[in-house]
């Protein structure tokens, strides 16, 4: 057996002004998802680049995203993302949280495979805000590793309700350089 | 029956996640007329929230279009 982990943590929020400069992903909040023995690479699901541009600054496309507009989303490598949410963690609400799912090491083999394929390719998906509609078809950065197969702490992408679900779940995410000899947190 | 009487936090975590509900289901239906109730509905929950003491950013998918948001939230963060 091997395990797949889903991370995640809660965004600073885009009202307060001590984070208004964060990048959008920490305002926002985000889960990915990384590979027994391989967090150095922190897969995300988000828009890209060219379908935030088009709407305008993270503000724009925040009020989008909220009047459920969809926008063109793929996977990213976000590791940086999680590292910076766990050293901002002391000052704001962004612990990072992970679960881990046991799956059989051949299962493991071929999420992995397919994970990297869209991830090389940028496979387009539909990026949405979750909503009672269109909820097959559509993903935010949370439900996106069910395309993968993988079951969800919240079946919804509902952040108020996944997130509280990964941390009873799971067990917080420490950034390797701010480990103790015994993996907790310095 | 059995009465649950809940603290003011717990209260306003279920009321938080009875937004997140309304959020969703808005944005799903948005173009039918049971936007206009749905909004109403949300609108005061949240205001009953600030009066009970909530003066914290919701989660963003938590949150309507600003244009749709009470005054009394965006003015907590004036």
């Amino acid at each position: 057996m091997k395990q797949i982990y889903i991370i995640g943590f809660r965004g600073t929020g885009f009202r307060s002004e001590p984070f208004k400069r964060q990048v959008l992903l920490i305002r926002a909040g985000h889960v990915g998802f990384y590979f027994e023995g391989e967090d150095d690479l922190i897969f995300g699901f988000h828009p890209t680049e060219e379908a935030c541009r088009a709407v305008g600054d993270d503000e724009a496309v925040i009020a989008w995203l909220k009047a459920h507009h969809p926008m063109t989303g793929a996977l990213y490598d976000d590791t940086a993302i999680f590292h910076r949410a766990d050293a901002l963690a002391e000052d704001a609400p962004t612990t990072v949280w992970q679960m881990p799912i046991s799956v059989s090491d051949e299962v493991y083999e071929r999420i992995r495979q397919q994970a990297y394929a869209w991830y090389n390719e940028h496979k387009p998906f539909i990026y949405a805000f979750p909503s009672d509609e269109f909820a097959e078809t559509r993903d935010n950065c949370a439900t996106f590793p069910r395309r993968l197969g993988l079951s969800l702490p919240e079946p919804t992408g509902n952040l108020r309700e996944y997130m509280p679900a990964l941390q009873m779940n799971g067990e917080r995410w420490v950034a390797k350089g701010d480990q103790d000899d015994t993996g907790n947190p310095k | 029956m059995t009465q649950v009487i809940l603290s003011d936090d717990q209260l306003l975590s279920q009321m938080e996640i009875k937004l997140s509900h309304l959020a969703m289901r808005w944005r799903g239906r948005q173009d039918t007329p049971e936007a206009d109730s749905i909004v109403r509905h949300y609108q005061a929950i949240l205001r009953c929230m600030i009066e009970l003491g909530y003066h914290e950013e919701l989660y963003v998918d938590s949150e309507l279009p600003d244009e749709l948001m009470p005054q009394e939230y965006l003015d907590l963060f004036k």
